[in-house]
């Protein structure tokens, strides 16, 4: 009889390069000297040299950047109030109001890029940047509330109400003793919006209007006219920019990032 | 406030297509032809999901079973696809699968076969594409459900005589079963409606669900019609949703 | 009048439907240790959290120094608590937890930085400021807590289960602290409880307190001496208990008549009617045990069986099966002639004298 040890450890490593190999076949690929096949042809870096030469790549990069950016501190500071209305007061209709912030994260993408869509053309607001960045803090703001909400609710209400004994108004109160305990729940949801926005195509691709074209826009269709070794070097890019955000991240605060995923699941 | 611009928009789709067309484009919904997607796109979900559950769950046991070491660091792995762009990725496979990639340089290379085999562009490159796309989304539940089973509970298992399989078959594959459908649900519903796999893997050839609204949207124009599909998605989704939430108390994992 | 420290005038509080708070008033003294005692439960934390201003209650008035508190939330009230599990600020260290009411207040950095010492000095954690909450042990957390509220000098202390997270031997250490801290402070000390050895050995007053209701009040002896209720006996450790009927009574010394096969002797200096339904609760260590039938002088003897003995040092606990499922306990000094102890399936007599038996009638 096989060993089970063996079983596990062969399926696991399996599944381990498959999650991994592409990726790292993309990167080594990007610095083909060869444009064309698979062959390799020695090293070089004149795709990644293309690419710095490629002016829309830029503004299409400088819009990714502008809309992440946006999206997330608006997403935040949203969602943290509404976070704080929604944990801390009784609100009227909550479980409508729940299952309304649910139901973003569970649908597939497409349809939150379709309903947006829609939705704009209805108010008849012409697509462009802003209509991205809306879309954006839509799909954002559920997920920021959601973080926070679990921070909050494991947070000891005690905690406020001694900071409430010891004198401090509610403003103080928040200020000096919510705020902080939030923090990482903040950051981590700040980072974790922003690289989802960074990244995200499908609710990008419904509501971008012209002149809104986002990276990931740039990628698709550059990958639709034709795979060339310069998508290679881009994708590796990309991939290499994420590991840095992640590496950042977990430089910054540890290993809080784990709870983070775990606490959204639990939702 | 913007959240009820969410909820308005997502009713929006309903709103939108009553106005202009009535019942036509609902009509035109069971068309076999369309009948036939929503199979495809119900199909591929599955499988897509149990295959992700068949490759996950070993590596989620090797992870939450890992020496304490070296656990944060594996998880970590797991999760960085999820932080990596989902277009790069599926291009990745672009790169691997079509007929001047990878695998079939090393195939010919080695004299297995002589013509490129034809795998991009095929439902089996969507496949792979999804599995791959969604792996991560089954592993991380499951990791963070197998870690909370207390490893004193396989030892009391091995105590009473069982073997390593039914340890897992009979205490650990229950025990993480809420894993299993957070798992499940988190793969299947984003794999139903999706639009980016089908899209760049598939070609045209390969319809399903995801690449039909985005053609009825933005190829097509035929708006109502396209957020009719959409609205019968959506319809499918909370389906999911409700009979997995019904479920999960009752069925086994199997 | 007297200005009490803190004055309840027929508060109530629910929480839902439940009441948990029900018609209760209290006086506490300026200067007092006043212990509330009660299973949990009880509504005894309620009662702080409505001092404290945490709560507001829905029918009833507060006072605190003969001011209503009624509209005044919790951040002007006088008073200050020391929570249950502290509650201490896990991101600030323990200079900055206990700096934190002044801050609020506004007060200067060298006042706060002078009190804040002078208060560390005084729950001698002194030399641990820059510590984080989770660095230190139960019992530092346990005086961090402590100083955070003392600092403010508030003119009631509130502590809510203060002792309650600490093991028996830190708890003892800290009930001789805590007494000490009081008599340095002066303030006015509210305390929750359901711990009876402490709060019987901290208070100047104790409340006993059920379902919302106080059921007495009294100095720590008056309540040990002579519960008004059998709950109250029971409470706080009086475990030795017979229901019966007065038969006859001569105005000091009554006969009750048991279920049992036996009939009891005892003094109350209460009326009582023939007949009338009592409970009679004799101390664990009130009660002697003999080798034999014969009396000694006491005006009861009930023969037992010894069911258990236990012993903590001091003392013998000894489990007592009398008739029919009736189970005490003797609490006995330890006795230096092996002749005076007993063994387990042993034949004993369990005597007292009448004036150790208290009948209660409800």
């Amino acid at each position: 009889m096989i060993k089970p040890r063996w079983v596990l450890l062969m399926a696991s490593v399996g599944a381990m390069l498959f999650l991994y190999a592409p990726v790292f076949l993309l990167i080594i690929f990007s610095f083909n000297a060869s444009p064309m096949s698979v062959r390799w042809e020695g090293l070089s870096f004149q795709w990644y040299l293309q690419l710095l030469g490629d002016h829309a790549l830029f503004e299409a990069t400088q819009n990714s950047l502008l809309i992440a950016l946006t999206s997330t501190v608006c997403a935040v500071i949203m969602g943290t109030g509404a976070a704080m209305v929604l944990e801390r007061r009784a609100v009227r209709g909550v479980r409508f109001l729940n299952a309304a912030l649910v139901l973003p994260l569970v649908i597939p993408e497409i349809l939150m890029g379709v309903s947006l869509l829609l939705f704009f053309v209805m108010i008849q607001v012409p697509l462009g940047l802003i209509t991205v960045m809306i879309g954006h803090i839509a799909f954002n703001l559920p997920l920021v509330i959601l973080v926070i909400r679990m921070r909050l609710r494991k947070l000891d209400p005690l905690l406020e109400e001694a900071a409430r004994d010891l004198g401090a108004s509610a403003w103080q109160t928040f200020r000096w003793v919510t705020l902080p305990l939030l923090r990482p729940a903040i950051i981590g949801s700040a980072l974790m919006a922003f690289t989802i926005s960074l990244d995200d195509f499908v609710v990008t691709f419904f509501t971008a209007g012209p002149g809104a074209t986002t990276l990931p826009l740039k990628v698709f269709s550059m990958i639709k006219t034709g795979i060339t070794p310069e998508i290679n070097a881009l994708s590796a890019v990309l991939v290499m920019v994420s590991m840095a955000l992640i590496g950042l991240a977990l430089i910054l605060q540890g290993k809080p990032i784990r709870q983070k995923i775990e606490g959204s699941y639990q939702g | 406030m913007v959240m009820f611009g969410i909820s308005f928009a997502t009713r929006g789709i309903y709103g939108g297509v009553e106005w202009i067309f009535s019942w036509n484009n609902y009509i035109r919904l069971a068309d076999p032809l369309y009948g036939n997607i929503y199979l495809r796109s119900f199909l591929f979900a599955g499988l897509t999901t149990l295959m992700c559950l068949v490759l996950g769950f070993p590596l989620a046991y090797a992870i939450a079973r890992a020496p304490q070491r070296w656990q944060p660091l594996l998880f970590i792995l797991v999760l960085i696809p999820f932080w990596t762009n989902f277009l790069v990725r599926t291009y990745a496979w672009f790169f691997i699968l079509r007929a001047d990639g990878l695998i079939n340089s090393m195939f010919m290379g080695m004299g297995v076969i002589s013509e490129p085999l034809e795998i991009l562009y095929t439902d089996l490159a969507v496949f792979i594409g999804l599995v791959y796309g969604y792996l991560p989304f089954m592993v991380v539940p499951l990791v963070i459900v197998i870690e909370r089973i207390p490893r004193t509970l396989e030892e009391a298992a091995k105590d009473l005589y069982a073997t390593a399989w039914s340890t897992v078959w009979r205490v650990i594959l229950p025990l993480s079963k809420p894993g299993i459908i957070g798992g499940c649900v988190l793969v299947f519903i984003p794999t139903l409606g999706a639009f980016i796999t089908p899209y760049l893997l598939g070609g045209g050839r390969s319809m399903l669900l995801g690449t039909l609204i985005q053609q009825e949207f933005l190829v097509i124009r035929d708006w109502p019609f396209g957020a009719a599909i959409s609205f019968v998605l959506m319809g499918m989704v909370l389906l999911a949703l409700l009979v997995t939430r019904k479920h999960a108390e009752m069925v086994g994992p199997s | 009048m007297e200005e009490f420290a803190v004055g309840l005038r027929k508060v109530v509080k629910f929480h839902g439907d439940t009441i948990a708070v029900d018609d209760v008033s209290l006086d506490m003294t300026k200067g007092e240790f006043f212990s509330i005692l009660g299973p949990s439960g009880s509504g005894k934390t309620t009662t702080l959290r409505l001092i404290a201003g945490l709560d507001r209650p829905d029918q009833g008035e507060i006072f605190i120094q003969g001011r209503s508190m009624n509209h005044v939330p919790p951040h002007q009230r006088p008073v200050n608590m020391v929570f249950q599990n502290y509650a201490l600020f896990p991101h600030m260290t323990v200079y900055h937890n206990v700096a934190f009411g002044l801050q609020m207040r506004g007060h200067s950095v060298t006042e706060i930085k002078s009190q804040v010492g002078e208060t560390l000095e005084l729950v001698k954690l002194h030399e641990k400021p820059h510590r984080y909450p989770t660095q230190l042990s139960g019992g530092e957390q346990q005086r961090v807590a402590l100083a955070r509220a003392l600092v403010n000098r508030p003119a009631i202390l509130l502590l809510d289960e203060p002792l309650g997270a600490l093991d028996q031997q830190l708890r003892q250490e800290m009930q001789v602290e805590l007494k000490e801290i009081q008599a340095r402070v002066q303030s006015t000390f509210v305390c929750v409880t359901h711990h009876q050895e402490e709060a019987l050995m901290l208070s100047d007053r104790v409340a006993v307190m059920d379902r919302g209701q106080i059921l007495q009040v009294g100095t720590p002896q008056e309540i040990y001496e002579s519960p008004v209720s059998t709950f109250v006996a029971h409470f706080i450790g009086l475990s030795n208990s017979v229901v019966g009927r007065i038969s006859n009574y001569d105005g000091t010394m009554c006969t009750v008549m048991t279920p049992y096969r036996f009939s009891i002797q005892a003094t109350t200096p209460k009326d009582h009617s023939s007949a009338e339904e009592v409970t009679v609760i004799v101390r664990p260590e009130r009660v002697h045990l003999s080798p034999g039938p014969k009396h000694d002088g006491y005006d009861n003897s009930l023969p037992a069986l010894i069911n258990k003995v236990s012993f903590n040092g001091g003392e013998m606990f000894y489990k007592l099966d009398l008739q029919d499922g009736l189970v005490w306990t003797a609490r006995v000094p330890m006795a230096l002639r092996p002749s005076h102890r007993f063994q387990v399936g042993q034949h004993v007599y369990v005597q007292w004298h009448a004036d150790h038996g208290l009948v209660l009638t409800h």
